[in-house]
């Protein structure tokens, strides 16, 4: 063993973590290696000032300043999140909040995707028109006019804008129309 | 069955159920090893006393997220590590932190060791005042396990769920961590003598 090897294994020596073999082969080096020795006895001096623990001690009123700050956080604390984060209080178990949570984010997950399709863009990119559907087109700002601003025309055709956007909605609402249509004595 | 003899989890388990009293029972048997957990860590005791009572509020209001997976020993040293390495990068990031100020807030130091003649008293204050300082230029990662292993004397394996690392990377960074001590310690005390 040289002293890098017995740099290496001086924290598994403090710890009594060397195996039998390890630790003979330490020691052999420990005796004949001044520098090594002296290394190993810093440690361990180290250790042993550290293991003593800190000087310093809490204040006394430590625990009386950490319930009163409780209480004044807790007080701070809207009821509706006090009954939330602590279940005792709203009667629920953590298991029903759960559940409720669970409920919640389904409820605005399904919100979301609903938004989502009603907010698509109502204007499509040049080139792709919808199938066999009206195309779209922006007027372009005309200063007096009656559209100033140039916003797309949608009073083309008699199909509503979602059934535009979407074909199977149209084709839907068609069939449902011609199946009103027919249905009429 | 006095409180004394209910394990820590068991504890949290009680307070989880509306029990104040094992709160406060937890909090006796965890504010001294935290603090000097955190004094060790941030070397300053004013701020090692608010981020310990930041933990242990911590504690109280998020209750429900103790899970028994854990040993308690290992979520509430989680929780205040984190804070503490939150604070030191954020007062690194205002550069305001001073290496060289112990910090000590006016109070006054209780020696552990059992002779208090005036040279000994002397001689400890000196040596602890180079180990804050040597541990606070040790870099933030070989710090934490330096002192949860030599100052709490937690298991390997116990620092290696707290630091989410390899057990045989909590024991590598030990010794590297160690050998960095001595180095650091060295170096100052051979700067004080070369000085005197």
């Amino acid at each position: 063993m040289d002293c890098s090897d017995f740099r290496v294994l001086a924290s598994a020596h403090l710890d009594f973590e060397l195996s039998f073999a390890e630790q003979k082969s330490f020691l052999q080096h420990l005796e004949g290696c001044e520098l090594c020795a002296r290394l190993l006895a810093h440690m361990q001096k180290i250790q042993l000032h550290l293991k003593q623990g800190v000087s310093t001690s809490l204040s006394p009123d430590f625990v009386a300043r950490l319930q009163e700050r409780l209480r004044t956080d807790l007080a701070r604390r809207p009821a509706w999140w006090r009954r939330l984060v602590e279940p005792g209080a709203s009667g629920l178990s953590p298991a029903s909040l759960g559940g409720l949570a669970v409920a919640a984010m389904a409820v605005l997950a399904i919100s979301l995707s609903l938004f989502r399709q009603e907010a698509a863009p109502l204007v499509e990119p040049a080139g792709q028109s919808l199938q066999a559907g009206p195309s779209f087109k922006l007027i372009p700002a005309q200063p007096g006019s009656a559209n100033p601003a140039g916003v797309a025309d949608v009073s083309t055709g008699s199909d509503s804008l979602l059934e535009r956007r979407d074909p199977a909605r149209r084709d839907f609402s068609r069939q449902m129309k011609y199946v009103s249509q027919v249905g009429r004595p | 069955m006095n409180s004394h003899e209910y394990t820590d989890e068991e504890l949290i388990n009680q307070f989880q159920a509306g029990n104040e009293s094992a709160y406060l029972e937890l909090v006796e048997r965890f504010k001294n090893r935290l603090f000097s957990f955190i004094y060790r860590f941030v070397g300053d005791v004013d701020l090692a006393e608010d981020l310990l009572q930041d933990t242990l509020v911590k504690v109280y209001t998020h209750k429900h997220s103790y899970r028994e997976i854990a040993k308690f020993s290992t979520w509430i040293y989680t929780i205040a590590g984190n804070l503490a390495r939150t604070e030191l990068r954020k007062r690194r990031r205002r550069a305001t932190f001073s290496m060289s100020a112990l910090g000590l807030g006016g109070r006054e130091l209780e020696l552990p060791s059992p002779d208090h003649t005036p040279s000994k008293i002397h001689e400890g204050v000196q040596t602890e005042a180079a180990i804050q300082r040597a541990l606070a230029q040790l870099p933030l990662h070989f710090r934490t396990v330096v002192i949860l292993r030599d100052v709490q004397e937690l298991s390997y394996d116990e620092i290696s769920k707290i630091m989410k690392i390899p057990l045989g990377t909590v024991k590598s960074r030990v010794n590297r961590a160690r050998l960095r001590l001595q180095e650091i310690l060295s170096n100052l005390d051979e700067n004080r003598r070369n000085k005197a």
